[in-house]
């Protein structure tokens, strides 16, 4: 029982003390700084940005001349900027959860398709 | 059993969600967002370890808390055990607390991570020596703390998966559901053990 809790305990120390060592060394380096800041901007595209949805409306506004069509284009413009979210085994996981994983199986699953119809 | 049918599905989700890891690519979202700290042989070493280490844990944790099992057989019980025991003390603690120190989030995220790593070490530490000294109850309390470590694994996707559908931002939920993943299984531990033990705080007795 000693010797479980000797070896365990070394282990834990050279564990905590290479740690805090090789932190040392990176946590002053750019890349380390903005290793999880930079996922922010790597993020898809801002919903709540309201130039993005507003400019594509604004053409249709001069065309269209029924006040209806305008907001269900509005609602169409938004559904289409907003993606569902969809629940993924991929998803089970502690990295960051990216729209483009969702893309990325499901183009997957086309050329899977495709290859079977071929 | 309400409370095993999905702790056994989703634990076994996480272990096969850990299989692929074993490709060595690097086409997974975890890695490329640490692609810095991958450079490191050392890292990458541990990081290999620490997932292997997790799924074999988590997968043996699994039949320890079955009755059937132990009125069946207890040299599975004990066998299970030991390797549980193995890899938590030698691999999986380690190995966390190195990587607790390029842990995502803030100082308070990383001392998190140190605490689990930690608290996981000491708890199945103490869960061995009280079955050494043939203190069945000390063991199963202490074996129940250890347990609920292994599962912030597994607790922290269901919170994470459930913020990110609720549009919380991704920094923001990963770090809220660190927190509420490791405090909550730890409430429910300590809830656990004082609805089954006369004497609460003599729990924390070895």
């Amino acid at each position: 029982m000693k010797s479980i809790l000797y070896v365990g305990a070394t282990l834990m120390i050279g564990a905590s003390i290479y740690g805090f060592v090789d932190y040392k060394q990176t946590h002053r380096k750019k890349e380390f700084k903005e290793m999880y800041t930079a996922d922010v901007t790597k993020t898809p595209v801002d919903v709540t940005n309201e130039t993005k949805i507003t400019e594509p409306v604004e053409k249709k506004d001069i065309v269209v001349t029924d006040k209806k069509t305008p907001v269900k284009k509005q609602a169409a413009t938004k559904k289409v900027v907003k993606k569902k979210k969809k629940i993924n085994r991929e998803l089970f996981s502690r990295g960051p959860i990216r729209e483009e994983i969702n893309f990325a199986s499901e183009e997957k699953k086309k050329t899977v398709t495709s290859k079977d119809k071929q | 059993m309400l409370f095993w049918v999905p702790v056994i599905g989703l634990s076994l989700l996480l272990i096969y969600n850990t299989l692929p890891y074993f490709s060595f690519s690097k086409d997974f979202s975890f890695i490329q967002e640490r692609s810095f700290l991958f450079q490191s042989n050392l890292y990458t070493s541990f990081f290999y370890i620490h997932i292997a280490a997790g799924a074999v844990c988590i997968g043996t944790a699994l039949i320890q808390f079955s009755r059937y099992i132990l009125k069946k057989s207890k040299a599975i019980h004990r066998i299970s055990g030991k390797i549980y025991v193995a890899v938590v003390l030698f691999i999986g603690a380690p190995t966390g607390l190195y990587m607790a120190f390029f842990a995502k989030g803030s100082f308070w995220e990383r001392c998190l991570f140190m605490f689990m790593a930690i608290w996981w070490f000491i708890t199945t530490l103490n869960g061995l020596s009280t079955i050494h000294k043939k203190n069945v109850i000390a063991h199963k309390v202490w074996m129940i703390r250890s347990y609920s470590m292994a599962m912030t694994a597994v607790t922290f996707r269901v919170y994470y998966i459930l913020f990110y559908l609720l549009d919380w931002q991704l920094l923001e939920n990963y770090q809220f559901s660190l927190w509420v993943s490791v405090i909550g299984n730890m409430l429910i531990a300590e809830y656990i053990i004082y609805r089954q033990s006369k004497h609460y705080l003599k729990s924390f007795a070895t």
